[in-house]
């Protein structure tokens, strides 16, 4: 059995590939692609901890303990206690709770959206694609977080309105990439075929760019759902994020609690810890994502 | 040249005033009206005054129309909670905010195309692996985060502080880098993350094209090659990343101005919001805009001179 090793993937012969399950396949790319599959693990336990927050935290985010403030790490609080002694790690938990849930929903929600505003117009094309595209362009020289802190003090804090209104503002963006990805298909063949035997413009976008599409629109997902987690701790931090009481990663290390950081350096640690890791293992899961996809996209802005 | 930058420079009207329809649909969907927002806790018979004076019964195009003829005449008008006009105002700031954003924008062109250019000197070596994972740290760093550490880690560790208090450049230099200096540094992480990234696959792929071939073949030094040929066309995406660095800056700014204590644009917005002052965050949003939109534009005619190929297609 010969095996080459061009751009990571083996050169196996014909019979060989086929004889391989997908499990298997699945199984190869994991073992090969360490980074990937590390950060994958990351947000697993990350987010299987947060998930199991009623059950392993060993406080409620509220329950204060006037005794223990400010208190460094210790048997009775593991991650420290913050100022009115309220356990530190389990807020850690449940703030995870709150980063994976806008996270996930807003880059779905991104996604669709994308889906929408770019298939229709590529497909439908002329006036209507020069107008959406003036459009996105607009959007995009907004700065993101200048509009989304904008529209949150606007409608009012709440964590359905701060998923929202992430997602819908990553979505023009987004629409770009799946836009450049879905013109890229247009022009091939099958498309033209579909089309000559009389499909609709629905049936076409649907049946026969969207799945071709896809693959671009996994990596954007999941690089989104790290943008997000890390837009949802800014608003946070500024204090139109999620509102109290439910902790964020982002309030957890706040301006009032930079104040102090001076004087019990512990409360910044933990928190940061937990927001840099999700997010770093988010982008990295996105990257290696892209990477396993598509490798002709590796390094580019997709 | 002068077709392709007249061309490029006519876009800016229409996606500035689609801009303007975008802040002004926002205000218009958001639960109550401005008299709602800016006068909360009052009294029905106050907001509704405060209701007729903003001449918020109008139909809403009315209102549009209205809103839009002032901007485009150059009055932003008076910020609600100051009474200051909101371009003294900017005047004042938009400087610091410059001088930020341009370390900032300093540093992530110097350091990430350094590192870029070391990662695609070497691919997939131990250095390589290292600055792509570095890079994507980088994109993954809290900026409030980095920020706190940055303030709080000298303050214990070696009783060092910068100043409390923000200085100009023409009154105290050494004090105004003191505090400009870090804040630009943690500014330019993330940019740093994407520009490192973008060099390394530019510099990758103009390395393998036959030109540099022909360069070494004719017999010219490496650096020659390198800075010559490779650099002039590595650069055209690189400049584009910069220029696209722009929104960032200004959304990393209204963090960053607020750990660091910097009165510059980033502050004013974060300030008007929390005191709901809608004129001032309507006029900010509009002016943030056109800072990127001008920039864009820069970058584009940039474009036009280093590619020629630009001034025919574009």
């Amino acid at each position: 059995m010969q095996e080459g090793s061009l751009a990571g993937s083996s050169a196996l012969e014909f019979n060989e590939y086929e004889k391989r399950t997908r499990t298997q396949r699945i199984v190869r790319v994991l073992v090969r692609k360490r980074l990937f599959t590390f950060s994958l693990l990351m947000l697993l336990i990350i987010g299987g901890a947060s998930a199991a927050a009623p059950w392993i935290a060993p406080y409620s985010y509220v329950a204060t303990d006037t005794a223990n403030t400010l208190s460094s790490p210790t048997r009775l609080h593991w991650f420290g206690s913050d100022v009115v002694g309220a356990d530190t790690f389990s807020r850690v938990l449940y703030g995870g709770q709150v980063a994976f849930s806008v996270g996930g929903l807003s880059s779905l929600i991104a996604t669709v959206l994308a889906l929408i505003w770019g298939l229709t117009s590529v497909q439908i094309g002329g006036w209507f694609d020069s107008i959406f595209q003036r459009v996105v362009d607009a959007w995009l020289s907004m700065p993101f977080l200048v509009v989304v802190l904008t529209a949150v003090a606007l409608f009012g804090p709440g964590l359905w309105t701060v998923i929202i209104i992430l997602g819908v503002s990553r979505s023009f963006g987004m629409s770009r990439i799946v836009r450049g990805s879905a013109l890229r298909e247009k022009n091939m063949t099958y498309v033209e075929a579909a089309e000559s035997i009389g499909a609709s413009n629905a049936r076409v976008a649907i049946r026969h760019v969207l799945p071709n599409v896809l693959p671009v629109v996994i990596v954007l997902t999941s690089l989104s759902f790290a943008q997000a987690i890390l837009a949802e701790a800014s608003l946070s931090f500024l204090g139109w994020g999620v509102p109290p009481p439910k902790p964020s990663w982002g309030s957890m290390l706040s301006g009032q609690v930079i104040q102090y950081m001076y004087q019990q350096p512990w409360l910044g640690v933990f928190p940061g810890i937990a927001l840099t890791a999700t997010v770093w293992a988010g982008n990295l899961a996105g990257d290696g994502l892209r990477d396993i996809l598509d490798p002709r996209l590796r390094g580019q802005n997709v | 040249m002068i077709g392709y930058a007249i061309r490029r420079a006519l876009l800016f009207f229409p996606t500035i005033a689609m801009v303007s329809i975008i802040v002004f649909s926002l205000l218009s969907l958001a639960p109550g009206d401005a008299a709602t927002i800016i006068g909360q806790d009052s009294s029905p018979e106050k907001i509704e005054a405060l209701r007729e004076s903003l001449h918020l019964n109008d139909p809403i195009p009315v209102q549009y129309g209205r809103w839009l003829g002032s901007l485009v005449t150059g009055n932003l008008g008076k910020s609600i909670f100051t009474g200051r006009p909101v371009i003294q105002d900017i005047t004042y700031r938009l400087p610091t905010t410059f001088e930020l954003g341009s370390i900032s924008l300093f540093l992530t062109a110097v350091v990430g195309s350094t590192i870029g250019m070391i990662s695609a000197a070497k691919p997939e070596s131990m250095v390589d692996q290292f600055s792509r994972a570095f890079a994507i740290l980088g994109l993954s760093l809290p900026l409030f985060w980095v920020a706190a550490i940055v303030l709080v880690v000298p303050a214990l560790r070696f009783h060092y502080s910068p100043p409390a208090f923000y200085a100009g450049p023409f009154e105290n230099l050494a004090d105004n880098l003191r505090i400009l200096i870090p804040a630009g540094a943690v500014l330019a992480l993330s940019g740093i993350g994407r520009i490192s990234r973008l060099m390394r696959a530019t510099m990758l792929d103009v390395m393998s094209q036959d030109y540099m071939r022909t360069a070494r073949a004719k017999g010219l030094k490496e650096s020659t090659v390198l800075l010559r040929h490779g650099l002039r066309n590595g650069l055209i995406p690189v400049v584009t990343l910069l220029g696209l660095e722009v929104p960032f800056l200004f959304g990393g700014a209204v963090i960053i101005e607020q750990v660091f204590a910097i009165p510059g644009m980033g502050n004013y917005l974060y300030d008007a919001i929390n005191k709901r002052d809608i004129i001032v965050v309507m006029d900010l949003n509009m002016f943030i805009s056109s800072i990127v939109l001008i920039s864009s534009l820069g970058v584009d005619l940039t474009y036009g001179v280093i590619d020629p190929r630009m001034r025919i297609r574009g």
